[in-house]
């Protein structure tokens, strides 16, 4: 697979997602189209809702701790790879049932890409570029997420939330 | 030419503010201008209170080289309105955010920037405008930054 191809596909994508709402975005938070039927449909916390915290994981999160580690801790190839593939499958899995496609395969292509790379400087740039497109869905993300439900529910006071958080030990017990 | 600070502006509210380095953390001051002009979606960070939240901003000259665990941090609660910090940064892409009221996450952060006492009444207007819409009617903004010139 050639990754300087790959990267330049995922950079063009990331630089029209500063400027335009991603598919993604619009067919799972904005028209809620689940094809799979995964998700709590019929509640409040539908599948755009484990699509949002998949995806979240998988790139913004994952990505950003692997090129963080990467970079901090002077971390060979084998190691990218053993985080990658030990961290990246099941936010993968759970984004594409939950309709995130492009996120999916873009993550997926780098993956295979990175699994047959040998150069620790090309390898970085080719996350970088996927971290760049999982910030803009993040953003977009943000964006999109029906915080106004939130309206349903009452606003603790912070004495409320004194008394929860002093509660909250008695759990532990 | 150049001096030490940056513009924030938001193109389709055509408002813009200008933001200064504070006490400390300079390099991340002068690294951020070393990566202008750039830009992202606009949005606020909701759960952590009310601040401006720029999740997408692309850092395309010089990839990050600071540790955000060794340079100096605030608590988000303590800082003043108008003060920006840093939180998953890495290699040639930032995340940052800019208090804009009430902020309860007790977490600290380097914080690295500030808008100008001058702008802070623009700045506030535009964050609460921006609060309704990602809370409410979900209009996009876009902010961009660009080195204020002499």
């Amino acid at each position: 697979m050639d990754w300087k191809a790959l990267k330049k596909e995922i950079e063009e994508t990331a630089e029209r997602s500063v400027e335009i709402c991603p598919e993604d975005i619009m067919r799972v938070f904005e028209y809620e189209i689940a094809p799979e039927r995964c998700g709590t449909g019929g509640l409040m916390l539908g599948p755009w809702f484990e699509g949002a915290t998949a995806s979240r994981y998988l790139i913004p999160y994952y990505i950003y701790n692997i090129i963080k580690l990467t970079k901090d801790s002077d971390l060979p190839v084998e190691k990218i790879r053993q985080q990658m593939n030990l961290m990246l499958p099941k936010a993968l899995g759970t984004a594409d049932l939950s309709g995130m496609w492009t996120v999916a395969d873009l993550t997926r292509r780098t993956m295979a890409c990175v699994n047959e790379m040998e150069n620790r400087d090309e390898i970085l740039e080719l996350l970088n570029a996927l971290y760049l497109y999982g910030s803009s869905i993040n953003a977009w993300q943000n964006y999109r997420v029906k915080w106004g439900l939130s309206a349903a529910f009452m606003i603790p006071t912070r004495k409320e939330l004194v008394g929860m958080a002093e509660r909250s030990s008695e759990s532990y017990i | 030419m150049s001096k030490a600070e940056f513009i924030m502006r938001w193109p389709e509210l055509n408002k813009q503010v200008r933001c200064r380095p504070i006490h400390h953390n300079r390099e991340l001051f002068d690294w951020f201008m070393e990566n202008l002009p750039t830009k992202c979606v606009q949005t606020v960070t909701v759960v952590a209170g009310l601040q401006l939240y720029m999740q997408n901003v692309k850092m395309p000259k010089v990839e990050c080289n600071w540790i955000q665990e060794n340079q100096p941090l605030e608590y988000m609660a303590d800082y003043p309105v108008g003060r920006a910090m840093f939180f998953m940064t890495a290699g040639h892409v930032a995340n940052f955010t800019f208090k804009a009221g009430y902020a309860t996450e007790p977490m600290p952060y380097p914080t690295w920037a500030e808008v100008v006492d001058e702008d802070k009444e623009t700045f506030v207007a535009v964050a609460n405008e921006i609060w309704e819409s990602v809370l409410m009617d979900k209009k996009t903004y876009h902010v961009e930054f660009f080195a204020a010139e002499d």
